[in-house]
């Protein structure tokens, strides 16, 4: 009862968890709306994107600057060992790509301003990039928390729907 | 800019902000004050994905947002009355 509870707007359209999934990843929201949650969706997108271009502001695109891992040097180390180990330099890029493209465009952004002579000259205060990256990274785990809804609800209409066809439950 | 952000960025001897979204907002001093919208967005974005109707969400976010809140104040002062507590047992 309580698991029907918490699903009591069930979703108007059957799409495979899958690309509920990937669509939220694409676009904070779009996962919601793709099932037929356009009011949850726009609501729970707009706060992701907020958050995430609100992050941007305060503390400019060096936020979401993405961790160097290419060249390799694999210098007595494993290649995944280095890989693992440049990406923890800058770990709060792994929240942040939860945003998908709106993260991969920051970062390339970010990356064009560093290779500016004229524009690299204005990187971060450190304090306001801690709070820029800080509300990036928030941005990205909750649209996590709506990629993981999104497919749950997606999974749960296509279980229903099964169940229905198959003369279990309504 | 407002004045705020002005004396803000006047505060940091040959800063000039110019260019939104490449440099820092001048909120050298006041950065705290970034939490609030923080944690309104995050509590909309927890209780959008929590609650069973859309219109629940509005009250839900509000009374989260107000406990989230009330709970730094707390925290805050109860640090604080240790660190007061601790230089006074010190010094």
């Amino acid at each position: 009862m309580a698991e029907t509870l918490s699903y009591m707007t069930p979703p108007t359209k059957k799409v495979p968890w899958g690309l509920a999934l990937l669509a939220a990843w694409l676009f904070p929201g779009l996962g919601h709306i793709l099932i037929g949650e356009k009011a949850r969706g726009l609501l729970v997108g707009s706060a992701v994107i907020i958050a995430f271009v609100g992050g941007l502001l305060l503390g400019g695109v060096n936020s979401a600057e993405a961790p160097t891992v290419l060249p390799l040097q694999t210098n007595g180390i494993s290649v995944p060992g280095e890989i693992f180990g440049k990406v923890m330099n800058r770990p709060w890029f792994v929240p942040q790509i939860m945003c998908g493209p709106l993260t991969i465009g920051a970062a390339t952004a970010a990356a064009r301003v560093n290779a500016s002579p004229r524009l690299a000259v204005y990187k971060s205060h450190i304090r306001m990039g801690d709070v820029g990256t800080l509300y990036c990274g928030v941005a990205g785990m909750m649209n996590l928390l709506a990629m993981v809804d999104a497919a749950g609800r997606a999974a749960r209409r296509s279980q229903d729907a099964a169940a229905a066809a198959a003369g279990g439950h309504t | 800019m407002t004045p705020f952000l002005l004396a803000q960025a006047e505060a940091v001897p040959g800063y000039s902000y110019k260019y939104p979204f490449i440099q820092p907002l001048p909120l050298w001093d006041q950065w705290w004050w970034t939490l609030i919208p923080l944690v309104v967005l995050v509590c909309v974005a927890y209780k959008g994905v929590k609650c069973s109707y859309v219109r629940e969400v509005p009250v839900e976010a509000s009374k989260m947002t107000v406990f989230v809140l009330v709970g730094f104040v707390l925290a805050a002062i109860g640090v604080g009355l240790v660190v007061k507590g601790m230089a006074w047992y010190v010094g």
